[in-house]
């Protein structure tokens, strides 16, 4: 292992844990007002449709063109499962199935 | 029932809850460690890597750096603005954990990954969160990145495309599925909105992972703004 790739490997370790702990810490038991508890309250949401949304349309950073419709096939199917029956494993799974089979048919 | 046998049942069910999600990490993994390989790093850097920073986007977009030979400056710095979202996501995790001790909260922060986020999220949303349930999330993903990089560092060529097994939309789909749980009411689908499309413009204007910050901002404010009224 070369020295200089591994002490940037550990100043890579160390600033992500420092994106991961400070704000767990340094807000931690704190009160905050109650605009910023309402806002952070709509964080996680805000968090999963920026992951989920472009994981639908983009393949690094450009639109999935072959992709595309077994995807929101796949993303629907798995939307209205969760909506109906509440089950994650079972919503997850057949939308993953249902993309592999559009995916198969269209391409 | 004791602290302990809670302790173990909650890591238990949160391992449990994330196998498809370090199923899925797992596979990105086997693509980080082939990728790293062809990068120039030896399996021993790839491995390390993966062990100690545990954050996927962020490693991947270190690998033409470093076979660019660019600055550790310029290195460490792109790490950061791709993990800055982490300070997003600390800040309302921390919410859900009250009364949990420091150090425990600072072991339970280095597991604080996209997928074990949004899972804790959605149960906490249900249920008191047990850090032990964090815990058990975080392994899980834990061992499915590093065995997979380690897997595809050391023989990833054999092994093909994870698309083939439709790995790549497993992740997209449990993502869909736990932003299901937090759609609510007006507030709720106005969040939808604004994050997706925040979201899609900042996949093609900004940075790496600058949608994520400017999707889970934009999103959130708009949520609240809604709430208000």
């Amino acid at each position: 292992m070369r020295t200089e790739v591994a002490l940037i490997i550990l100043g890579m370790a160390g600033v992500t844990y420092l994106t991961r702990a400070a704000a767990t810490l340094a807000l931690r038991d704190r009160p905050l007002p109650a605009r910023a508890e309402r806002w952070l309250r709509h964080v996680p949401l805000a968090i999963l449709a920026a992951l989920a949304i472009p994981g639908l349309l983009f393949t690094g950073g450009a639109v999935d063109l072959p992709r595309l419709a077994p995807r929101l096939v796949g993303g629907l199917l798995t939307f209205w499962l969760v909506r109906r029956t509440r089950n994650l494993f079972v919503a997850v799974a057949a939308g993953v199935l249902a993309y592999l089979g559009a995916l198969r048919l269209l391409t | 029932m004791g602290e302990a046998g809670q302790s173990r049942r909650e890591s238990l069910e949160g391992a449990r809850d994330s196998l498809p999600l370090a199923l899925s990490a797992f596979a990105y993994a086997i693509g980080f460690g082939v990728l790293a390989r062809a990068a120039g790093l030896t399996v021993a850097e790839t491995s390390l890597m993966s062990a100690l920073v545990f954050a996927g986007a962020s490693q991947f977009a270190a690998l033409p750096l470093l076979s660019a030979a660019a600055s550790p400056a310029t290195i460490l710095a792109t790490t950061a603005a791709i993990n800055l979202r982490h300070l997003l996501m600390g800040a309302s995790l921390t919410r859900v954990l009250r009364g949990v001790p420091p150090p425990l909260l600072a072991a339970v922060a280095f597991g604080l990954s996209d997928e074990t986020y949004a899972l804790v999220m959605g149960r906490a949303k249900r249920q008191r969160l047990h850090p032990a349930y964090i815990l058990g999330s975080f392994l899980a993903l834990y061992v499915g990145w590093n065995a997979g990089t380690g897997l595809g560092a050391g023989l990833g060529a054999l092994i093909g495309p994870p698309e083939r097994y439709g790995l790549d939309f497993a992740v997209t789909a449990v993502f869909i599925a736990l932003l299901t749980f937090f759609l609510e009411g007006r507030p709720g689908w106005g969040v939808l909105g604004a994050a997706a499309a925040i979201s899609i413009g900042g996949v093609l204007l900004l940075p790496v992972n600058g949608h994520l910050i400017a999707a889970g901002l934009g999103g959130s404010l708009v949520g609240a703004a809604l709430e208000k009224r």
